[in-house]
This record gives structure tokens, C-alpha cells and sequence, in this order.
């Protein structure tokens, strides 16, 4: 089985070189069998690496040991589902995972779209073909998945007690699938740029590739930060770490792009600072994983260092100078067909829209990589800390918060002041009542304004819905409801893309709420005692413990009270067979009144008293709301909009112009 | 976008060069924004980051400052004088230690031997006292 899994992978890297060949070799030379001989070089290098996935999987479903990477990651007492997640559990498969995942979103993109976009696929194709010859070399000769072991172990050693969780499930796969996918997006534009034939119907073609990475990254590091809350026991979801950054590198350019390519469709402008920002977040995506893997920065989560590291930084300096070298050489073709007509326009917004975002990643980026650059100039390591990132970040986020108010209300070239003013009314009269809402009852001025954009911003998508279905309402006679539903059919793109700004600002109360509100205790208990914290009385009640088939469990039976209302809940220590020394907790977390009590078990006494670190978390369900409503949108975007029926309803933009989206 | 609404557009800004003026300066006056942010939070959040060998080299008088020292924690060294009290243990690269203070929730696989980072101020007695500490996980994906 090992052999055959090689043997697809060794194929399928060959196939990939050939592949570049033909494909390159065909379009120059004008031999059409050729080239398409090459694009499906791209489906083929698919079904091998499915194929070698595949028996992976098997490999450990069927507790195959012989696969020292099966034995290193599973064992015989986890649950099915942890066994499959192993899969990805460690360098080797992650790899595999990735360059699979690619694969399969760059076949749907190349081989569906070669007729559409006959001169730039193949190129398109070559590139990526490029990419995944790397990481099929990867595969076969430096972090093979398939290496056996020399003698077959009984049991396997098990996954890392910190990974069997539920969020194993979902971070890794879509945050791999997500940095992996960029690849498809930078194929596309490589290509138009090797062929300088960069027409309207391209622009939608990566455009919607773009989104499908951005969108799948976008919900990997959402849910890495539902897992990191309720398994790392520290009361947070995001501690700027290095890891965490990097992640977060790749979005930042992707949603700033996603904005600002509306300008390049509307008004041919922006052309350099589009491209330069597509072709970033792959090189982003990379120098993440290569900062990860290589160990260059110190980070709390630091993956087990490898020898893959210089590999992945010849194939980061590959890519950034494939990237620099197109964008260079196309420069004349990449002129602005315009220019800006005025500051108060939607062009003008997305170009702060894009600057704000800029900004955020380079500070993330500075902060990032500063230990390195204080070390080669000043010969001392420095670090910057969360305070760093939430300084920097938190007034750029702020702006955005406000601007992802005003701009869908925006109209393109020029914009009249007092049309703009008068659809702003409700949603700053919404913002006045926030903050003085927030300040009469919680006080902290930051937090008050913070909800106050949030609360202006849903104000101004509520007035573009509103708008949107009183016109239909009038032209078609629907009720509210169906004219709400018609008008996002007909227009999924600018009315999905405000239910992802909707989710975006419900995400930003929950992280000001619960950044600003946030209580702290450590507390010594004995059975029967109470503690009371933030208003919030937190009874222990008993410690027991009891055995499952992987672990012993010692539980801590929880009682909180808050007014009438009161809950019973459960934090716990895992001690995972063959990880005793590593136990592991389970926090325990009971939401009432939208507020978070979240209880740590750190440790008892033989006496049964017990040690707990109590955090009361406000509004830390409306992050995981939001994040659904975010999710929603993006589902609302990719859906196929409604073909135009006879009755046209067509939405006006502010002053009349027909807004196309808002993104 | 029809080639006359074009031609009035270059010939508008044409006459009007102060537009994209104005916005070069808008983006600038942010640009220089983000720049003041970063210089002045880096400022307050800074941290040298040293191993034990590094800090004990140096020779410098650390009292008070902000650090961040990285080693591992040394066998044996872990003590807490009473259930729940203030926990005492030692960093060490090998060569030298650092004796550390914490009070606080110590990571789950916090034990003898683990890599730590250990953020903290200087006392003057040469003891740090932590205000947080970190473990740097065998790995998040990868096992020990």
C-alpha cells in the first residue's frame, strides 16, 4: 500500500513537470493537443494525489502501523473521528492535505474554464503545475508520508492530547485548504500576465477564485479561534501570536482585494495595486507556512521544527520574484483607464478601505517579523506583544468599522454630500443612542465608541436593505419579506456581501465587549463554596472522576447563579493514556444573559479542594453569532444570482446610479 | 464606461489636476497615521527577548525591565509553598538559571524539562516575576 501511495505521488510529480511542458510548449508552438494535453495534466496530478490520499486514510482507519507516520500520530484507543483528523496531525500529511486540496480547486478552475479563457489557462495551468511540482517533491524525497517503519509497532503513539478535540475537525482542514487555494487565484493572474490579455471576463474569472480562498481561509481562522477559546483555557480567542498572524496576513490582502478589484471593474483603475495585492496573498500564504515550519520566530505554538524550512524558502523567493518579475514586465499594459473624480465616491472610499487594510497587515507584519529585524540591526531580539498589535490595530479596525458604514451608501465618481447625510441619519442617531447607552450603564469611553461604529454600520446595511425593498416593494407589490428574498436573488453579490458586513459587525461588539468587559478570578474552593465574580456566583460543588476509553477524566461539578437564573456545568482534566504527564483541560463554559462563565479546572488538593481560574466573558456567543451570519453571506454571495424576470425592478444606487455591490 | 463619458472625464481632471492632489495627500496624511501608531505602540510594548545564557552574558543591570526568557524549566525546580499559593520554579539553558515567581494558571503540559517563555519584570533581587508563562507546545499538530 506504502509503495503504491509513493508510486501516485512520484507519477503524479512527474506528470506535473510534464505537464508544464506541454502546456507551455503547446501554446507557444500552436499544437492545441499539446496544450490541452497539459491542462489535463492538472486533473491528472488530482486523481494521484486523491489516490495517494486515499491510503493514507486507509492506512489509518485500518490501524495500519507499518506507516510511520500512522503509528506516530494514532493509536488504537482513540475515537474514529480523531483517527481521521490525524491525518493532518502532523507535517507529512498536512502536506499532503494541502497539495490535494489545491489540486482539486485548481481542476475545477482550469479544466471548466480552458475554452472561456483559451490563451491564459495554459499558462495558468503551467504555474500551478509549477506549484504543485513543488510540493509533489515535497511528498516524494523530503517529508514522504509513506516512509514504513522498521518494525511494526503494535500501537500507534497517539495524537497530541491538545489536538483531540472537535476543532481539529474544522481548523486545520479549512485553514490549509484556505492558505493552499491562493494558489489557484495567483495562477490565474500569473497567467494574464504572461499573456497581457487581462480583458473584463478575466477579471471575473480570478475574482471569484479569489473569493472561494479568501472565503475558506476567512472560516479556517474563524473556527481556530472558537477552538483555541474553549480548549487553551487563557479566556481568549486571538493572542496576536506569530502563528496566528500569519494566518491572518493572506485575508487582510484577499478582503482588501475583493474591495478594491470593484474599482478595476467599474472604473479600470487600480490596476498595479490589484495585482500586486493577488499575487501578495499567495506569497503571504507561503511565508506563513514557511515561518511556521522553519521556526524563524519563536512562537507559542511552534510546530515541530523541521528540515523542510530552507525548502519552503526557496520556494517563497521563487514565487515572490515569479510575482515582482510579471508585474514588472506588464507594468505599460496595467495603466488606469481613469482617474478619481472626487474624494467623497466609492472609489475613493475602497481606496481607504484598501489603505486601512494595508495598514493593518503591514503593522502585523512589522510586529510579526520585528524580532528578526531588531536582531540583525541592533544585535538585541526584541519582541512586541498583544498591547503592540491591539494599539495599532484597534484604531485601523475602528475606521473600517465606520467606513463599512458610510461606503455602500457611497455612489461611484461623485457622491452628493447632503443626499449622503440624509440616508446617515438613522444609522449615526442609532450610534448616538450606543454610545450613550454604553457609557450610562458600562462607562469605558474605547468601548462605547467601538460599539457605536458597529452599531452605525448595521444601521447603514439595515437603511440599504431597507431602501432595496421598499423600491421592489413598490415596483413588484411583494411583501417586505419576499421583496428582501428577490432582491438578494437578483443581486447575491452586493446583498450577500452586506450580510458579511452584518456579521462583521456583530463579530466587532462580541471582541469589544468581551476585550473591555472582560473579569478575572483565581480562586481556591472548597466543595460546597462560592465565589461570586462580576455579578456572576460560582458555585463548586464536587469533584469526581471517571474513565473513558482513551483517557481519565477528572470533572468538577459547577454551579453558577446569576439574578433568578441559575445553570449547571462541567470543567475538566483529561489525562490522555500514554500523555498522563500532559494533562489536558476542557473548559467548562455556561452562557447566560449572552455573558460567557468560563471556569478553568487547573488543579485540586487531595482534600478535594479545588484551584480554578474563572473568566466572565461578555458577549462571546455574538463572535460565534457573527460569525455564522458571516458564513451565511458568503453562501448568499456564491449562490447563482436569479436570472432578471419580465418584471424589471432595478435597485438605484444613491443619486440613481445602478450600484453593482458593495462588497 | 462609453469613450465620451471617458474624454470628459481625463479633460475634467485635466483641468482639475488638484483631485488625485488631494488624494495622494489624504493617503499620505494615513499612511504617516499608521506610521505614528506603530512607532508609538511599539514603544510601550516592547520586550527584549533573551535565553538565560543571553541574559546572564549581557552582564547589564536588568532591574525592572520588561523581558521575555526563553529556556527550559529546570528538573526538579518546580515548588509552591501551600495549594493554591504563588508557584517558584527555575529556568535554565543548561549553563546558568533564572529563578521565577508566577501567579497564575500555568499551561497544560507545563512540567520539568518543557521549553518555556517566560514574560515577566525584573526584581532586584534577580528573581522574575512572570506575569505570564509559556509553553511552547510540543506542537499544535505534531506530536511529542
Amino acid at each position: 500500500m506504502a509503495q503504491l501511495g509513493h508510486g501516485a505521488l512520484l507519477l503524479a510529480f512527474a506528470l506535473a513537470l510534464l505537464g508544464i511542458a506541454f502546456s507551455v510548449i503547446g501554446q507557444r508552438k500552436r499544437i492545441p493537443e499539446l496544450t490541452i494535453a497539459g491542462v489535463r495534466a492538472v486533473v491528472a496530478v488530482t486523481l494521484l494525489l486523491g489516490i495517494a490520499a486515499i491510503i493514507l486514510a486507509i492506512a489509518f482507519v485500518t490501524h495500519d502501523y507499518s506507516f510511520q507516520f500512522v503509528s506516530s500520530r494514532s493509536s488504537r484507543d482513540m475515537p474514529l473521528r480523531y483517527i481521521v483528523t490525524a491525518f493532518y496531525g502532523g507535517q507529512e500529511g498536512s502536506l499532503l492535505w494541502w497539495a490535494t486540496a489545491a489540486s482539486i480547486l485548481g481542476s475545477l478552475a482550469f479544466a471548466r474554464n480552458r475554452a472561456r479563457f483559451p490563451n491564459i489557462v495554459p499558462y495558468a495551468a503551467a504555474v500551478f503545475l509549477g506549484i504543485q511540482a513543488f510540493l509533489l517533491y515535497m511528498l516524494c524525497f523530503v517529508a514522504s508520508p509513506f516512509s514504513l517503519n522498521r518494525i511494526t509497532p503494535a500501537d500507534g503513539v497517539g495524537l497530541n492530547p491538545l489536538l483531540r478535540d472537535p476543532g481539529m475537525l474544522v481548523h486545520p482542514p479549512l485553514l490549509l485548504t484556505g492558505l493552499a487555494s491562493f494558489a489557484v487565484p495567483f495562477s490565474i493572474a500569473a497567467g494574464a500576465l504572461v499573456t497581457g490579455k487581462m480583458s473584463a471576463e478575466w477579471l471575473r474569472f480570478v475574482r471569484r477564485w479569489t473569493m472561494i480562498a479568501w472565503a475558506i481561509l476567512g472560516a479556517g481562522i474563524f473556527f481556530g479561534g472558537w477552538w483555541a477559546y474553549h480548549v487553551l483555557g487563557w479566556g481568549g480567542y486571538w493572542a496576536w501570536d506569530p502563528v496566528e498572524n500569519v494566518s491572518l496576513l493572506p485575508w487582510l490582502t484577499a478582503t482588501a482585494f475583493i474591495h478594491s478589484i470593484m474599482v478595476q471593474e467599474r472604473r479600470g483603475m487600480l490596476k498595479v495595486w490589484n495585482i500586486s495585492l493577488l499575487l501578495a496573498s499567495y506569497v503571504l500564504a507561503v511565508f506563513g507556512t514557511f515561518v511556521v515550519r522553519s521556526g524563524l520566530i519563536s512562537s507559542v505554538h511552534s510546530f515541530a521544527l523541521s528540515d523542510i524550512g530552507p525548502y519552503f524558502l526557496g520556494f517563497l523567493a521563487a514565487v515572490t520574484a515569479l510575482a515582482v518579475g510579471l508585474i514588472a514586465w506588464r507594468l505599460p499594459l496595467l495603466q488606469s483607464e481613469n482617474t478619481f473624480d472626487s474624494m467623497v465616491s466609492r472609489e475613493a472610499g475602497f481606496l481607504l478601505n484598501n489603505l486601512l487594510f494595508a495598514g493593518i497587515a503591514f503593522a502585523t507584519f512589522w510586529g510579526t517579523v520585528y524580532p528578526l529585524i531588531s536582531e540583525a540591526f541592533n544585535d538585541t531580539r526584541m519582541t512586541v506583544g498583544a498591547p503592540f498589535y491591539n494599539q495599532v490595530n484597534g484604531p485601523l479596525l475602528l475606521l473600517l468599522l465606520i467606513l463599512m458604514g458610510i461606503g455602500p451608501l457611497l455612489a461611484w465618481r461623485q457622491t452628493i454630500v447632503p443626499i449622503l447625510l440624509r440616508s446617515l441619519r438613522a444609522p449615526l442617531a442609532l450610534a448616538l443612542l450606543a454610545i450613550i447607552g454604553v457609557l450610562a450603564f458600562f462607562g469605558q469611553p474605547m468601548a462605547a465608541i467601538g460599539i457605536a461604529a458597529a452599531v452605525f454600520a448595521i444601521g447603514a446595511i439595515v437603511v440599504e436593505y431597507w431602501r432595496g425593498a421598499r423600491l421592489r416593494r413598490k415596483n413588484a407589490g411583494d411583501a417586505f419579506p419576499v421583496a428582501i428574498y428577490h432582491l438578494t436573488r437578483r443581486d447575491p453579490r452586493r446583498y450577500g456581501g452586506y450580510i458579511v458586513h452584518l456579521g462583521v459587525a456583530i463579530i466587532a461588539i462580541g471582541i469589544v465587549a468581551s476585550t473591555f468587559f472582560q473579569s478575572e478570578r483565581l480562586v481556591v474552593l472548597e466543595q460546597g463554596q462560592a465565589v461570586t465574580v462580576a455579578g456572576y456566583t460560582i458555585r463548586y460543588d464536587n469533584l469526581r472522576e471517571q474513565r473513558s476509553r482513551d483517557a481519565r477524566i477528572v470533572t468538577a461539578d459547577l454551579t453558577v447563579t446569576r439574578g433568578g437564573s441559575s445553570e449547571t456545568f462541567e470543567a475538566h482534566r483529561y489525562f490522555f493514556n500514554r500523555f498522563e504527564d500532559q494533562p489536558t483541560t476542557r473548559v467548562g463554559v455556561v452562557t447566560l444573559r449572552f455573558t460567557d462563565v468560563y471556569v478553568m479546572l487547573t488543579e485540586w488538593s487531595d482534600t478535594g479542594a479545588a484551584n480554578l481560574h474563572i473568566f466572565i466573558n461578555p458577549l462571546v456567543t455574538w463572535i460565534w453569532a457573527g460569525g455564522f451570519v458571516y458564513l451565511i453571506g458568503m453562501f448568499v454571495i456564491f449562490w447563482p444570482a436569479a436570472q432578471p424576470r419580465s418584471v424589471q425592478v432595478r435597485v438605484p444606487d444613491r443619486q440613481g446610479a445602478l450600484g453593482e455591490t458593495a462588497g | 464606461m462609453s469613450s465620451a463619458a471617458a474624454t470628459v472625464t481625463s479633460s475634467r481632471t485635466r483641468r482639475n489636476p488638484w483631485r488625485n492632489g488631494k488624494l495622494l495627500i489624504a493617503g499620505g496624511v494615513l499612511l504617516a497615521a499608521v506610521a505614528f501608531l506603530v512607532f508609538n505602540a511599539m514603544g510601550s510594548s516592547m520586550a527584549y527577548f533573551v535565553t538565560v545564557g543571553e541574559m546572564q552574558a549581557s552582564g547589564k543591570d536588568l532591574t525592572g525591565q520588561q523581558l521575555r526568557v526563553g529556556g527550559h524549566v529546570e528538573p526538579g525546580s518546580i515548588a509552591r509553598s501551600g495549594f493554591g499559593d504563588e508557584l517558584r520554579f527555575s529556568v535554565t539553558d543548561g549553563a546558568t538559571t533564572l529563578p521565577v515567581v508566577y501567579n497564575g494558571t500555568v499551561p497544560d503540559i507545563f512540567k520539568d524539562d518543557v521549553e518555556v517563555v517566560v514574560e515577566g519584570t525584573m526584581r532586584p533581587d534577580g528573581t522574575l516575576e512572570a506575569s505570564s508563562v509559556l509553553t511552547k507546545c510540543p506542537s499544535k499538530f505534531e506530536a511529542e
